[in-house]
């Protein structure tokens, strides 16, 4: 029960839907459907898509949330089918585009909703279209520390890899980005660069 | 360029998540290594510019067709049996579906005739008119609102355009613009203004992108049909109350092939009208709305 004034914590309102109070999951819906939609376009890279992969996620949440013991936070749990519904959304269309999926498409970015086109600034589309270019497992943590404001903990939770994973991954997307949006002039070479695929 | 054990740190000391010892490592290395300084110089112009994205907001459209694909979701676990009732004779070129769930889990479905839908009606948002569509659909709901022309009564399953019932009859099977006009022609009550049949508004919400191209009905549309009333079912599946459709045409929505459903609900007595575009291919909820009917 919340204290008069209080919003409910999230495991309250998980406990909550689970012993059946209606509109609970719409709670978790408020509270998460931004941060999952956003996620899911920034890996993405396309509205429509995003749009898509944000109802599956909430519905896999709602059908799997008894299975769902509280070891993580609901967030980070959330985070983390938003980042396995959109890679398996990107895999689907790189199956059918049978395009290698970290390889970039030139000028093959949808990006927005022509609300946001307008207003969008050139520095915000470099750094969309710089995103959308890296190979997905440094998109993931950039979309979740640097957008999202998950710290490398909690990446590493969402992820499921080692926290050391994170530091390396994050640091070489970085370069990478810094690379493509000009700011670092270098040739960077890190040893173990190269990195297998995702499947 | 040497690879400096510490360059590899810079980014998680920028971020915060270095340990006092290593942090004092970085710093002490930083003052004496240019190349790494310029190294942190750019990552901080890159966190910098990252966050110089706009935050990704759902739309309200995007937001509504969420939370109807989760209340359809949250009464999956139900069944429903269909039992045919015998198909209204003279429907117009709308086929309409009556689909009803009740605690009892009984569903009828009525599917009308053959020349249900038609290809894809397109028009324009500018020729939209919001106050005309909604007295459209009142009309067709026969809602206390305005004049029912319907006749039928808040009881029968009302078949889109053909108000009065008649009007479909007389005139045998009919092209949807057709049906359109004997709409609007008696909806002067409700201050409809006449409209060409090719440049009907669509029953949707201002916000909608819903697009609707004239064309005239086609026969053979029994796959269609199944589809629709699959859609259909998903939507009422999740629903409290028992809905009425009032009308479904086939539609696209952003370029997806797509169903427009319209009910109105409770049944009984109509309280608002639910507005659902899903997805032809598998029921997706692309788009849903809602309009209070006792405003």
């Amino acid at each position: 029960m919340s204290r008069s004034g209080e919003p409910r914590s999230d495991a309250d309102i998980v406990a909550a839907h689970l012993g059946g109070e209606r509109g609970a999951f719409d709670e978790i819906v408020d509270r998460y459907e931004a941060r999952v939609y956003a996620v899911a376009l920034r890996m993405c890279g396309d509205a429509e898509a995003a749009r898509d992969v944000t109802q599956d996620v909430f519905i896999t949440a709602l059908r799997s949330l008894k299975a769902f013991r509280g070891e993580a936070r609901i967030s980070t749990w959330l985070h983390r089918i938003a980042v396995n519904a959109s890679l398996d959304r990107l895999r689907r269309r790189q199956r059918r585009r049978e395009q290698p999926l970290d390889e970039t498409i030139e000028g093959a970015v949808p990006g927005l909703d022509p609300e946001e086109a307008a207003v969008e600034t050139e520095r915000a589309t470099a750094v969309r279209l710089a995103i959308a270019a890296l190979p997905v497992e440094f998109r993931a943590v950039i979309v979740l520390h640097d957008l999202q404001g998950l710290d490398y903990s909690k990446v590493a939770e969402s992820l499921e890899i080692p926290l050391g994973t994170v530091k390396s991954r994050i640091h070489r997307a970085r370069l990478e980005l810094a690379r493509m949006l000009g700011h670092l002039r270098e040739e960077v070479r890190e040893p173990g660069r190269e990195e297998r695929p995702l499947t | 360029m040497p690879v400096h054990e510490e360059r590899a740190l810079l980014s998680a000391y920028l971020d915060g998540e270095l340990g006092a010892e290593e942090s004092a490592r970085v710093e002490a290395h930083l003052a004496t290594c240019t190349s790494c300084a310029a190294t942190l110089s750019a990552l901080r112009a890159t966190a910098d510019d990252l966050s110089a994205l706009a935050p990704a907001a759902l739309d309200a459209r995007a937001s509504w067709a969420l939370r109807a694909a989760l209340r359809r979701e949250g009464r999956r676990a139900r069944t429903a049996r269909w039992v045919p009732v015998a198909a209204a004779a003279s429907l117009a070129a709308i086929a309409t579906l009556a689909v009803t769930f009740s605690d009892r889990l009984s569903v009828t479905a009525e599917l009308g005739a053959a020349e249900s839908i038609g290809a894809p009606i397109v028009v324009s948002q500018e020729n939209y008119d919001q106050a005309a569509a909604r007295a459209k659909i009142l009309a067709l709901a026969g809602a206390p609102l305005g004049e029912s022309p319907a006749g039928g009564g808040a009881g029968t399953a009302l078949t889109g355009g053909t108000v009065g019932g008649t009007a479909g009859a007389a005139s045998g099977p009919a092209s949807r613009s057709e049906a359109y006009d004997a709409t609007d022609a008696s909806d002067g009550a409700a201050g409809a203004p006449p409209v060409a049949g090719q440049d009907a508004p669509v029953a949707v919400s201002q916000d909608a992108p819903v697009e609707r191209q004239v064309a005239p009905a086609s026969k053979g549309a029994g796959a269609d049909a199944d589809r629709v009333r699959r859609c259909a079912t998903e939507a009422a599946r999740g629903s409290t109350d028992r809905l009425r459709p009032l009308l479904y045409e086939a539609a696209s929505y952003e370029a997806r092939p797509a169903y427009l459903l319209v009910f109105a609900a409770p049944a009984e007595r109509p309280e608002r009208l639910e507005l659902w575009v899903m997805a032809a291919k598998d029921c997706r909820v692309l788009f849903f709305t809602q309009e209070d009917l006792r405003t």
